[in-house]
């Protein structure tokens, strides 16, 4: 299934583009989609101090992903 | 008691807003409201707050004006560099309107002394630069069920949120513990574009103002996302976590937590570090210089962009910008799976980032210049440009 992904932050530095299509497969949780997106580039620390979002709305990283959907990757930020 | 003629004409743009009046621009006048940093974004939320006539503003900053903080800082200009953030700020704000009363806390806020400092204001404007000092305001609003207005910026992209106890979410319920210094750029390493704080700072002077007099839709349950080069505004919908620590169903969180701070020590275990160390996984500029001295050729990966590259330079090093580490490393590096690299960036943040990638990607040898070199600057090097 196709989703769109939306990075922030330091996952923008870390692949080089602010949104990417991925295919995922079906049953894929949002912490699943997390791995195949950003896992070759980060640590398993930073999955875990990353905020989820499925179309625009906060969901718990177990959250299945749907077809069509739009994922965000919001990790915390506190420059002020 | 009626407002007087000079204070109805000194007020009189806004008491014209029928959401406003002169009930809500008295409402202003007596408000408190608590400014934590006097940075990026609390300057510009100090400037609107004042300007609209908020009657008391507390300002806490324990910082000093740096030349580099006038970029994005508009309370302060080239003359003030040197002078304390608070009594600057509390001088051009009395100007702006003399009824004003600036309540100066030339203070780093802590969890030790959060719920002091924050007693006694209606609402707070959350605009500092680090973790600790985040969860120290959010865990104190909670405590005191304060209102308290989100704002952070990094690079081009801003968010705002209003937290609310018993009416939303609290940053912990989006975040439930700060990440461990040095897992995500959170400081001066990054970079900002100075106009990037003067727009989320002015959102959330709007927020206070809109909460102070009871008006419009508050942020409550939204995270602003703002994009400045896109110029981009999305919302997220965000929920209060019944499970959350401070302030679900169950707290257990009865006192604001103390965390460590990235940005003022090096990153790394405490338990090992001292002022000078070369260890398995770090290494300071005291150290990796002392070994240059004695001869010994090092390799160091410089992770940072080429326009900070250009402007500082530690040679020799070789240059691969952490965004374009993933795509390089193989056929740059993929040689020195086991030989020692050191990495290194502006303050360390980055380039503890890129070590522990290489480190999952099987390089053995990889240690962290602790600090970057803006600590090479400071302790070995002073003819290398601080920026």
């Amino acid at each position: 299934m196709a989703v769109t992904v939306k990075l922030f932050a330091v996952y923008r530095d870390l692949l080089g583009c602010s949104e990417l299509e991925v295919d995922l497969p079906a049953q894929c949780t949002v912490s699943d989609a997390f791995d195949q997106v950003v896992g070759g580039h980060a640590s398993s620390q930073l999955r875990q101090i990353t905020m989820f979002a499925i179309n625009e709305r906060y969901v718990p990283a177990e959250t299945v992903v749907n077809d069509g959907d739009r994922i965000a990757f919001i990790p915390p930020v506190s420059g002020g | 008691m009626a407002m007087p003629p000079d204070q109805l004409r000194r007020w009189a743009r806004q008491i014209r807003l029928p959401q406003i009046g002169v009930e809500g621009q008295e409402k202003l006048a007596d408000a408190r409201v608590a400014i934590v940093g006097v940075g990026g974004l609390g300057c510009p939320a100090a400037l609107y707050l004042a300007a609209a006539g908020v009657g008391t503003l507390g300002l806490i900053d324990d910082d000093e004006v740096d030349l580099t903080n006038i970029q994005r800082q508009v309370l302060f200009d080239e003359s003030d560099v040197g002078q304390s953030k608070v009594r600057v700020a509390g001088a051009r704000l009395s100007r702006l309107n003399a009824r004003l009363e600036v309540v100066s806390h030339p203070a780093r806020l802590t969890a030790a002394n959060a719920i002091d400092l924050l007693s006694g204001y209606d609402i707070v404007v959350d605009g500092n630069d680090n973790f600790p000092t985040r969860y120290a305001v959010n865990d104190a609003c909670v405590l005191l069920s304060i209102p308290n207005v989100y704002g952070s910026v990094l690079q081009f992209e801003g968010r705002a949120s209003l937290f609310v106890p018993g009416r939303g979410p609290c940053y912990r319920c989006l975040y439930t513990e700060p990440p461990s210094p040095g897992v995500v750029p959170n400081c001066a390493g990054a970079g900002v574009l100075g106009v990037l704080p003067g727009v989320i700072g002015s959102i959330q002077a709007a927020e206070a103002i809109k909460w102070i007099c009871g008006i419009g839709d508050p942020l409550i349950g939204r995270l602003l996302v703002v994009d400045i080069l896109a110029m981009s505004f999305e919302e997220y919908a965000i929920a209060r976590n019944p499970n959350c620590a401070l302030c679900g169903d169950h707290p257990t969180i009865m006192a604001p937590v103390p965390y460590k701070d990235a940005c003022l020590e090096p990153v790394g275990d405490l338990s090992s570090r001292g002022d000078d160390y070369d260890l398995a996984d770090r290494i300071t500029p005291r150290a990796a210089h002392r070994r240059l001295l004695l001869g010994e050729p090092l390799f160091v990966l410089d992770v940072r962009e080429p326009v900070e590259f250009a402007m500082a330079p530690l040679m020799p090093s070789t240059l691969i910008p952490l965004g374009e580490l993933v795509q390089r490393c193989e056929r740059e590096l993929g040689g020195r799976r086991h030989e020692e690299i050191i990495v290194m960036c502006h303050h360390g943040i980055r380039s503890a980032i890129a070590a522990g990638w290489l480190r999952d990607q099987g390089f053995t040898r990889v240690k962290n210049l602790d600090g970057g070199i803006d600590r090479w600057a400071t302790e070995v090097d002073p003819a290398i440009p601080r920026y």
